[in-house]
């Protein structure tokens, strides 16, 4: 796949600057919505409910189907795959 | 044996090879669409045999996947490099359409047949359009403390603008033919999206 631009490991935020790491730390490989400022990584309910509540904010989906379509996403992802 | 000047150029034409059938499928995917994409037609286009697909991608799912990734992570990456920090909704509307008219016809397909797709696509397409909508809430929330926008939840907002914009470009030959509707367009769908959404319908932002 084409490299574009670095992205949250957990969510697939991409990372365009210090301050979308979690921290400001542009080692973490989370960004601030899934990690604590310590880099460490919010629990898998944590981090699906944020991703829910994002989808329901941005696209009006019903939380009954965000929230299955936001977990399978998730499981897409490094940090989350099993 | 191989010598330490092989592994180089075996290595290059690896990658050769990987671009000449990403490219031949996205052009493929591009004229015919994703649901009848064959390997075997990727293979001729791309000049390789059709065992070099599999050396590559295992499945014609994974080839498939790499195609929209490539396309939502670019279309993606675009609009954030056209939207400045601080602009205006207009300015986010207008870079929003001219990343979409820069890889029109693949988009339009991925539009049309995201539906008849495996689960993974819809899940790719879900977090794009989400992607979308959260530029367009950075210049909403400006425009909203300006206090030049009714006061509509954002989904709808976002609802509203990509209703028109997905309308358009399914049915362009009606609206562009011929030509990028998301070019063609632009001006009319911003103008109008822009007086639905203004609180002063003859002043919009």
């Amino acid at each position: 796949m084409t490299p574009s631009q670095p992205r949250c490991e957990s969510c697939g935020m991409p990372l365009r600057s210090d301050h979308d790491h979690a921290g400001g730390n542009p080692s973490i490989r989370y960004c601030r919505h899934c990690a604590a400022p310590d880099g460490r990584l919010k629990s898998f309910a944590e981090v699906a409910s944020g991703m829910t509540a994002f989808l329901v904010e941005t696209q009006g989906m019903a939380p009954d189907a965000a929230r299955p379509a936001a977990e399978k996403m998730l499981r897409t992802m490094p940090a989350w795959k099993r | 044996m191989i010598t330490q000047f092989e592994v180089p150029h075996r290595r290059a034409r690896k990658t050769a090879t990987y671009t000449s059938l990403v490219g031949a499928a996205r052009a493929l995917c591009q004229r015919q669409g994703f649901v009848g994409l064959r390997t075997a037609d990727v293979a001729k286009a791309a000049g390789v045999s059709h065992g070099a697909v599999f050396a590559h991608f295992p499945t014609r799912e994974m080839l498939l996947k790499s195609i929209v990734h490539d396309l939502t992570a670019s279309l993606t990456d675009r609009l954030a490099e056209l939207v400045t920090l601080g602009a205006s909704l207009r300015a986010v509307l207008a870079a929003h359409l001219a990343c979409l008219a820069e890889q029109e016809d693949l988009y339009r397909r991925l539009l049309i047949e995201a539906p008849l797709l495996p689960e993974s696509f819809q899940l790719a397409w879900i977090g794009f359009q989400s992607a979308v909508s959260h530029h367009l809430a950075e210049a909403v929330a400006i425009e909203r403390a300006g206090g030049s926008l009714r006061p509509i939840a954002h989904h709808l907002l976002f609802n509203t603008w990509i209703g028109l914009v997905h309308h358009y470009c399914i049915n362009r030959e009606l609206f562009a033919p011929g030509q990028s509707v998301f070019t063609a367009r632009a001006e009319m769908l911003i103008n109008h999206f822009l007086s639905l959404v203004s609180l002063n319908p003859q002043e919009p932002p």
